[in-house]
């Protein structure tokens, strides 16, 4: 029994000398990373305060910089994903889509935020099969929550829709786990519309105005008809008193008004389906969008909006 | 006993191992060097002179960010007597800068001085890079530039015969970006009628009338722009853009500050997109 409690004792007391030594390496690990801690603490805070200011593109440098620092893979990939969403937020969708090829590279498992945020990148930059191609994914996997499937659901079908496809729209929306009866009463408002021609635009716009009537533009019809009335009775009236360089004058104005006048009809009937358009992917995408938690990065947690 | 104290002993090396690893490893990524160099070779040369800056105050003695910082400074336009002074004297700096920095440095003042019209301090900044450079790009770029100078002026490189066969043999690598980077974008062809007609307008009438615009860009930019892009077709361009601007003003859908003043944004761009379809 003795023995035994000397034994105890004798491993307390080593116990106690290994500690003093070992304790020496957590202490100098403290003293470095403690440090490096507080000014990836400051430089979050500046890149947060940055993006409320909506110095997006600021915010992107920080968060980019921050992903420089740290010391593990996930964090870093973590802040490079919130350097691609300042980006996109700042309209530079190719340094976005930059900073979501490193993120796959740091950390190939952030899967679905990446593609959600591809997915925005590429409607950004105008490659609608891209997009569709991201959105498609989200919906793919088993994995994606349900908000991440309903947001790209309405991401997919803006991808169809400016491509072109109502039905892929439609069938897109109907991929949601949640029914979006506002986004599908948007693509069957389009569906329902039509586009104007915008030949059938500029051969009416060889009638001063009547391009602009096609588009509705009756404002715009009205300010050509009077231009062009206006400097037609020029020519007619110097032709008439014979003042021929007035009416070389007056002509070149009246020529640029007539040609305007086609060229409007056209441009006219362009405005009017791309307003029509945009109006329909506006009602589509609604007020969804998703954003990080900046408290938690470089842990990505999205919050979604619908 | 032995096995023991081997065993304690190879368990300590481990995790002194470790920990020097862990140690170096942040000590690597705490400092973000390579952040000027990233903007740096994606062309984005104020946040790039901004992070130099940051990197020169953080570590005085560094010289590279100093160099990337007076490169960044040059592709902006901020081409004054000292900027470049002080690129010159980074560029003969053999000491504390290795080759392909100098290389650098001298490659951006011979392009600084050809399109000043130095041909000959041009000539002797683009062959030290020339003949400094290691990193390919550098090489293909510095030795194109060496070419426009040699082929406007062949008599500067009339001592070095070797000169011009290695330039021959370097020329399949001048693709057009290597072309396009080194002497700059080709300056839009204006159509010169409507050139004419807007600098008329605006020594002529604008002074009169003052800056009624409503718009942003203003009509004669836009005219110009238009003039630019698709010539003559800028007059029913812009005929449109003065018939549609009330209704735009009314519609008040973009505002923007232009200076003091409130502007509605209007580009060329949203009225021609189906042209360049």
């Amino acid at each position: 029994m003795k023995k035994k409690t000397t034994e105890w004792v004798g491993r307390a007391r080593r116990a106690r000398r290994g500690a003093r030594g070992a304790s020496a390496l957590p202490c100098a690990f403290l003293w470095l990373i403690i440090p490096s801690a507080f000014a990836a603490t400051d430089s979050t805070q500046l890149a947060r305060e940055l993006a409320a200011e909506k110095d997006h593109a600021g915010a992107a440098l920080e968060y980019r910089r921050l992903a420089l620092t740290m010391p593990t893979a996930a964090a870093r990939g973590g802040y490079f994903w919130a350097s691609a969403f300042e980006s996109l937020q700042a309209g530079e969708a190719t340094a976005a889509d930059h900073m979501l090829n490193r993120v796959e590279n740091e950390t190939p498992d952030l899967t679905n935020p990446v593609l959600l945020l591809r997915a925005d990148v590429a409607l950004a930059a105008r490659k609608w099969e891209e997009a569709a191609f991201f959105a498609d994914g989200v919906l793919q996997r088993t994995d994606a929550a349900r908000e991440e499937k309903n947001l790209a659901a309405r991401r997919l079908a803006a991808a169809e829709l400016r491509a072109g496809d109502v039905a892929a729209a439609r069938a897109g929306l109907q991929r949601a786990p949640d029914p979006a009866p506002a986004a599908l009463a948007a693509v069957e408002g389009y569906a329902q519309g039509h586009d104007k021609k915008p030949r059938v635009g500029g051969l009416l716009g060889l009638v001063p105005g009547l391009g602009y009537v096609y588009a509705g533009e009756w404002a715009n019809a009205l300010r050509s008809v009077l231009l062009n009335s206006l400097f037609i009775f020029g020519m007619v009236n110097t032709a008439e008193h014979d003042e021929w360089g007035a009416f070389g004058v007056i002509s070149f104005f009246e020529v640029t008004w007539y040609s305007g006048s086609i060229y409007g009809g056209i441009d006219a009937s362009q405005r009017y389906n791309r307003e029509r358009l945009d109006g329909a992917v506006r009602g589509i995408n609604g007020p969804a969008g998703f954003a990080p938690d900046p408290l938690k990065l470089p842990l990505i947690s999205l919050r979604f909006s619908f | 006993m032995v096995a023991r104290n081997l065993f304690l002993w190879m368990t300590r090396s481990l995790v002194i191992l470790l920990f020097s690893w862990l140690v170096m490893s942040l000590a690597r990524a705490a400092t973000p060097a390579d952040l000027p160099a990233e903007l740096f070779t994606e062309g984005r040369w104020q946040d790039c002179l901004r992070e130099c800056r940051r990197a020169v105050v953080e570590a005085p003695a560094e010289i590279a960010p100093q160099v990337l910082a007076a490169v960044a400074q040059l592709r902006l336009g901020q081409r004054d007597s000292k900027t470049l002074k002080n690129l010159a004297t980074l560029a003969n700096n053999t000491n504390a800068l290795s080759a392909d920095l100098r290389a650098l440095a001298a490659f951006e003042l011979g392009r600084v001085r050809w399109r000043q019209g130095d041909a000959t301090n041009a000539f002797i900044w683009a062959r030290s890079a020339f003949r400094q450079a290691e990193q390919p790009e550098l090489f293909t770029r510095s030795g194109y530039l060496l070419s426009e100078i040699l082929r406007r002026f062949p008599s500067l490189g009339k001592d070095d015969g070797a000169l011009f066969q290695t330039l021959e043999t370097c020329r399949p690598l001048w693709t057009p970006e290597v072309q396009r980077d080194v002497l700059g974008p080709s300056p839009p062809s204006d159509s010169l009628t409507v050139r004419w007609i807007v600098t008329l307008y605006r020594n002529g009438v604008r002074p009169a009338l003052g800056n009624r615009c409503s718009l942003t860009p203003s009509c004669s930019e836009y005219f110009l722009r238009a003039g630019q892009q698709h010539g003559l077709l800028a007059f029913p361009i812009v005929a449109d853009r003065l018939v549609r601007e009330p209704g735009v003003v009314q519609a008040a859908e973009c505002p923007v500050h232009v200076g003091e003043q409130l502007r509605y944004a209007d580009p060329l761009e949203q009225h021609d997109f189906w042209i360049k379809k």
